[in-house]
Parts: C-alpha cells; sequence; structure tokens
C-alpha cells in the first residue's frame, strides 16, 4: 500500500515551493545569460531543493516513526511495570549467568530492545559492575554505565579470552580502585596488581590475590610489594585469599577478616616464626581460616621444637573451620597452634606430608597438654584410616561428631617414614575414644613388618571395637590373636577382613580364642579375661575358600559374614 | 480476621496471618490496632487479589524475609531458580503475570514480587532483541543513529 503519485507530486511540490521562497529573501546570484547555462543553473536549483526536501523530510518521517513507536511502545503490558521492577528483573537476568560472556551479551541484548529499556538499563549502575576479561572499550563502557557504584572484579589469566591483555584491564580499572567491593586477580606476575592495590578501598568486602596454586608461584616475605595495600584503608574486608602473595602479618588489612586463605608463600627472616601469631591476634573474628603450602626456614635458634613453651594465646571464639595442610618443617603446625584457643564447635583439619628428611617425631611429640586444653578435638579421633593408595601412603584420622571435629591427614610417599609415623602415633595425638581402625593395601613384603608397629599401635588404644583389615599381608591377620598380656584390642567386637589369604585354622583359633561357646561360661574353651569384650561379628570378604564344616565351627561362636567374590 | 476491599469492589475476608504477608497490609493492621473496619485496595482488582491471597496463604506459615535478607541484594539476584509449587502458582498468562507483579509490588510482598521478577528473567535469558520485542508485543524504536550506536556495542562484544 503507497500514496498515489499525485499525492507525493503535491507535497514535492509544496515543499521545494518552500524552499524556494526561502531562497527568494536571500541575494540572488546573477543568472547566467547564456540559455543552456540558465537552464544548467535551474537544474541545479532544482536538484539541490530536492536533495533538502528529501533530507527534512527523512529526518521528520524518523522522528515521526519514533514518536509513534515509542508511544506503541508505551501501551505494551510489560511497560506498566514501574523502571525499578523492570531494572530488578534485568538484574535478575544478568547475575544469575555464571558465564561472564552470556552476562554481558544479556545485557547488551536488553539494551537494544526498545528506547525505554535501553534508558533504564542504562540508568541501571549496578547491573554494570560486574567486570571480567573483555575487550578494552567494553572494559570501558561498563565503568562509565556503572558510574559510581561498587565493582565487581574478577580479571584471570588463566582464561582463555583473547584480546585485551590483563594488565591493561587492570591498568583501566585501576583509578576506580576506591570504588572496589569484591576483587580476585589471578596473575602469576604480582607487578601486575599493584596499581590496583595503591588507593583506600573503603567498600571492598572480598580480595583474592592469587599468583600461587595455577602457577605454582610462592611469594617471598622479603618482598616488599604488598608491604602497605591500599594505604592500610581496608575497612569493610571481611574476605581475604593471598596466595604466592605476601603482606606483613601484623597489618591491618587482616582486622575485621571473617575468612583467611594463605598459601604459598616462603618465609625466610630470622623474625618470621615469632610474628606470624600477630595474624591471629590481628583477626580475632576469623570464622573460617586456612593456611597451606607455607614454608620457614627460620634459623636454627629460632625454629621451634618441642620443649619451647606455648606463647600467649589468641582465643578465636567465632572460627568454625580450620584448614592447616603441608607447613613445612612438621614442627610449624604445633608452634602456630600454641598461640590459638578454639571453640570446641570448630571443624579442624591438619594435613601434613612427612618424608624422611623430615623430623618425623616432630609431625605429632610437640602436641602438648596445654594444647589439648585449647585445642578441644584435638584428641576426638574415633576412626583411623590407613591406606597404600599406590603412589602415597595416607593415615587418616576423623571424628564422628555432629558439631566440632578434629581430620588429621598424615601423607607420605615411601613407606618408611609412614612407618615410623604409625609407629609413633597416639603420643602426640591421644585417641582416647578410637573405636574403628581401616587398613588396607599392605600387602606386599616390605608390609610384612608393619604387623608388629600396628599391633604396638593397636596396644596402645584399647577402645577400638572395629577392625578392618582389607587386602592386607598375612601376618597382619594374626594381630587379634596376640596378647600382651591381654588380648590386643580388648573391647574388640567386629572383625572384617577382605581380599586377605586366610590361614582357616589360624583363624578358627582367633575366633575361638576371642568368643565363648554358645551357652557356655566364660573360659570354657575361651582364652578372654574377666574384662574382655566377646568378638560378636566376622565379615569376611573375598578371602580364600572356607569350608562349610569351618564357616559352621564359626558360627557356633559368633555372627559370620561370608562372601567369596569382593562386589 | 481481615477484611480487604477491592478496587472493583469485591470483599475478601482472609486470616490475618495471610494478610500480613503483605508488609502494606502489616503496617496498615499495626497502625490502626483491632478494627472491624475494611482495608481498601483501590490498586488492585478481585482476580489479581484473589491469586495473590492464594500465594500468600502457601507461604503463610513461612518466616518473614529480615531486613538482612532484603539487603542481601546481590546474593538473592543470583539466581532465577523458582520452588515447584510458586512455578505452577505463576503459570499464567503476560497480562495477569504482570497484574500480579504490580500487586505485589503494591503490597509490597517482596519474595512474591521477586518470584515475578525471576519468571519475566527467565523469558528474557538466551533471545534476541527482536525475540524479546515479539515476545512482549515491543517495536524497534531506535533512530539509525541509535541503531548504529547500538550495533557497534555489540560487536565489541563479539571480539573476545
Amino acid at each position: 500500500m503507497e500514496p498515489d503519485d499525485s499525492t507525493f507530486s503535491r507535497l514535492y511540490q509544496a515543499l521545494v515551493d518552500e524552499l524556494r521562497s526561502k531562497r527568494d529573501h536571500l541575494p540572488n546570484s546573477v543568472p547566467a545569460q547564456d540559455p543552456s547555462q540558465a537552464t544548467r543553473y535551474l537544474l541545479d536549483e532544482e536538484i539541490e531543493f530536492t536533495e533538502l526536501a528529501l533530507n527534512g523530510l527523512e529526518s521528520y518521517f524518523s522522528r515521526k516513526l519514533a514518536a509513534l513507536r515509542l508511544r506503541r511502545n508505551q501501551l505494551a503490558p510489560i511497560l506498566r511495570l514501574p523502571n525499578e521492577t523492570l531494572s530488578s528483573i534485568f538484574s535478575f537476568a544478568s547475575r544469575s549467568l555464571t558465564d561472564y560472556l552470556s552476562a554481558i551479551r544479556l545485557l547488551l541484548t536488553i539494551s537494544s530492545v526498545s528506547r525505554v529499556w535501553r534508558e533504564i538499563a542504562l540508568r541501571s549502575p549496578r547491573l554494570w559492575t560486574r567486570l571480567e576479561r573483555s575487550p578494552l572499550p567494553l572494559l570501558s563502557l561498563f565503568l562509565t554505565r556503572s558510574k559510581q557504584a561498587p565493582l565487581e572484579v574478577a580479571f584471570d589469566t588463566s582464561y582463555t579470552a583473547s584480546g585485551a591483555r590483563f594488565s591493561s584491564c587492570v591498568a583501566l580499572v585501576s583509578p576506580h580502585a576506591h570504588r572496589l567491593r569484591r576483587c580476585i586477580l589471578r596473575c602469576q606476575e604480582a607487578e601486575v596488581f599493584k596499581s590496583l592495590v595503591l588507593l583506600p578501598a573503603p567498600y571492598l568486602e572480598i580480595l583474592v590475590l592469587d599468583c600461587g596454586p595455577y602457577f605454582d608461584i610462592q611469594a617471598y616475605d622479603y618482598s616488599e610489594l604488598f608491604l602497605h595495600p591500599f594505604a592500610g584503608h581496608t575497612p569493610a574486608l571481611r574476605e581475604l585469599t593471598l596466595e604466592g602473595v605476601f603482606v606483613p602479618p601484623a597489618h591491618r588489612i587482616y582486622s575485621n577478616l571473617i575468612k583467611l586463605r594463605l598459601s604459598h608463600i616462603v618465609y625466610t627472616r630470622p623474625e618470621a616464626m615469632r610474628d606470624f601469631p600477630k595474624l591471629f591476634e590481628a583477626a580475632p573474628l576469623l570464622e573460617e581460616l586456612y593456611l597451606g603450602r607455607l614454608y620457614f626456614f627460620p634459623t636454627p635458634d629460632a625454629a621451634p621444637h618441642a620443649s619451647w613453651p606455648p606463647g600467649p594465646a589468641t582465643h578465636l571464639s567465632h572460627l568454625r573451620t580450620l584448614d592447616i595442610r603441608h607447613i613445612t618443617p612438621e614442627s610449624v603446625p604445633a608452634y602456630l597452634l600454641s598461640h590459638i584457643i578454639l571453640p570446641p564447635t570448630t571443624r579442624f583439619t591438619l594435613s601434613m606430608h612427612t618424608n624422611l628428611n623430615g623430623d618425623i617425631p616432630d609431625v605429632t611429640s610437640p602436641f602438648s597438654d596445654t594444647h589439648s586444653n585449647r585445642l578441644p578435638n584435638l584428641s576426638s579421633i574415633s576412626a583411623l584410616f590407613i591406606e597404600n593408595q599406590g603412589f602415597q601412603y595416607v593415615l587418616r584420622g576423623d571424628t564422628r561428631q555432629s558439631s566440632g571435629s578434629f581430620s588429621l591427614e598424615l601423607t607420605a610417599n615411601e613407606w618408611a617414614p609412614m612407618l615410623a609415623t604409625i609407629s609413633k602415633l597416639g603420643r602426640g595425638f591421644s585417641m582416647p575414644y578410637l573405636k574403628s581402625v581401616h587398613i588396607s593395601d599392605l600387602k606386599s613384603t616390605i608390609h610384612a613388618e608393619a604387623a608388629i608397629a600396628i599391633r604396638a599401635f593397636l596396644d596402645r588404644h584399647s577402645s577400638i571395637e572395629e577392625l578392618e583389615l582389607d587386602n592386607c599381608h598375612s601376618s597382619m591377620i594374626e594381630v587379634p590373636l596376640m596378647t600382651n598380656p591381654q588380648h590386643i584390642c580388648p573391647q574388640l567386637k567386629c572383625l572384617i577382613i577382605k581380599g586377605c589369604s586366610l590361614n582357616p585354622t589360624k583363624l578358627i583359633e582367633i575366633v575361638e580364642a576371642r568368643t565363648k561357646p554358645n551357652g557356655s561360661v566364660l573360659g570354657s574353651r575361651s582364652g578372654l579375661e574377666a574384662d574382655e569384650t566377646c568378638l560378636e561379628s566376622l565379615c569376611l570378604v573375598g578371602c580364600s575358600m572356607l569350608t562349610e564344616m569351618q564357616l559352621s565351627a564359626l558360627r557356633e561362636r559368633l555372627s559370620v559374614t561370608y562372601s567369596q567374590e569382593r562386589p | 480476621m481481615v477484611n480487604l476491599v477491592t478496587s472493583d469492589n469485591e470483599s475478601f475476608t482472609v486470616e490475618k496471618a495471610v494478610a500480613s504477608r503483605s508488609v502494606l497490609i502489616k503496617n496498615m493492621l499495626e497502625d490502626v490496632g483491632e478494627s472491624d473496619q475494611p482495608i481498601p485496595l483501590p490498586n488492585v482488582t478481585a482476580s489479581v487479589l484473589k491469586k495473590v491471597l492464594e500465594y500468600c496463604d502457601h507461604h503463610k506459615n513461612e518466616p518473614m524475609p529480615t531486613s538482612e535478607d532484603l539487603a542481601a541484594e546481590d546474593t538473592r539476584k543470583r539466581t532465577t531458580d523458582i520452588g515447584e509449587w510458586d512455578q505452577k502458582f505463576i503459570q499464567v498468562d503476560q497480562e495477569m503475570l504482570f497484574e500480579i507483579i504490580l500487586a505485589a509490588n503494591y503490597l509490597d510482598i517482596k519474595p512474591l514480587l521477586d518470584v515475578g521478577c525471576k519468571t519475566v528473567a527467565n523469558m528474557i535469558k538466551g533471545k534476541t532483541p527482536e525475540e524479546i520485542r515479539k515476545l512482549f508485543n515491543i517495536v524497534n524504536d531506535f533512530t539509525p543513529e541509535e541503531e548504529a550506536q547500538i550495533k557497534k556495542e555489540n560487536e565489541w562484544a563479539e571480539d573476545r
């Protein structure tokens, strides 16, 4: 459907006439005397008028069209919603997208729908506060549109994104550091972070400076890069992660923290050991504390050892989780722990790696009675697992209680340090509540000697009620038969043997020694002492075949679960 | 019991616990004290109030959002997941959906407002501007100059 040509003709004539009349008010240029030149002049003039009319018309119609469409859109049901509700909808839509590219595309889509939507989006600074690595013009656009709203920055060199260099992104955001609310920087060059941590950050709540795990880089305590980050002004900071970045332990950045994660830091200064506990004093409100891969190289006279008295301790009364992993040398955790007092509800994990070059006894022995008083869950281990995982040996202890716990994990690449650790276990960490012990995959001839160490360990823990031997050397099967002078594990109720080659006669001997026949009085064909508990159940899975007669003999004494094949 | 009167002059008598899911009504009840006087709701029609009260009745035993919950806006907005019952409840035509959002906004029922906003947000996600326009009956009202600027911004986003 189009208007008639005659309509266009009238419109055209009206426009050209108006333009000509305006021209007539101006001083006339002299028409050429030559007729063809005069005709050319007139045609040039008409072309000029036509072009002017066309441009004017286009502009007018364009404006008219936009106004009509705007009025039309105002009648769309969704635009009856108040602007702040639409802004909230946009916020839900963009914030719920974890992928940054999808989130920014959505924001750009929203601001491409209509003029009203664009205006609402552009007047909602909080929509534009999420900044990740992206092309610089886009980053700049977001910085402008976010106005003065607090920023959430996450720049990570591990992103595969091309385009903007990490340092360029940081440089662009640096003048806005005072607006930071959440800042996550992961990069192997700590130098790049520096420009962003110079100015005070009054709104900063979460900070991650990470040069560590991804890049296996360590920070040294002589580094002066971050001696005074954010000019010491981060009053709102609650969560801090420093991986491969050193900030002095007494710095104000640690005040008011509720979560702190420190890792991949090397302490070389003589006073490093003495200064470290200042961190606890600086952050008494901590709820979560992770200390991992910290390496101390103190001078010999500054090194902590078993005879050190515990220092003045800070009561971390809010601490919910304490995670200490792989701090070297092994004596340091005991030293650090002597400077804190934990509430009974803390979930405490201690993980260490033992090796022949390390001081194995120090892994456990410095934990004194004072420690036990200050760290109430240190003696709460109820289940212990000793496993050969092929590439390493793991000794793991856990508590089974709902609030507050202690988990211990000791790893060793070689059997010798693990055996030495087992030999000493239960002295440094007393385990009066130990109920179950699980030993697995200690089957080769080098593990045969473990029977003696394990026997000694079990002998120190009379509370054990369950013993599981999974794929273990035959010498270990005989451990429950041993006496000293009582049976090992006098409270043993449940014995589980999996994947072991059994000597049926020996097995029956064990059972007879640790049970009494049905209906008989204590002592009849039994080696049980009066205060020893009867073995109640025996579980045999994937062990060598037993005859029906042997099984019947066992079942006369206790409950037997027998399966030739492992599930 | 509380008596509510809609803009089209229909009356609803509901439990106080149900009506008090609306912070507006709760405040009015606290201000007025015990009274048999009906509460006029001039911005809500009967059909919409019926739907809103259905929501309030279902959630009447849940704790009211605290000021801390409301302050943690960023955390709240990190998801557009909607509970199973709420999803079924909000399966209405667009006209009713926007009416419910407007009523939740007026009556100050933040959880219902969030359900409505999340529903619309989910409708927007993954769509092109043209698809959004079609969905919500909107026309493209940008001038060519504005279109050129928008095109440039979108090109930046592609250049990653």
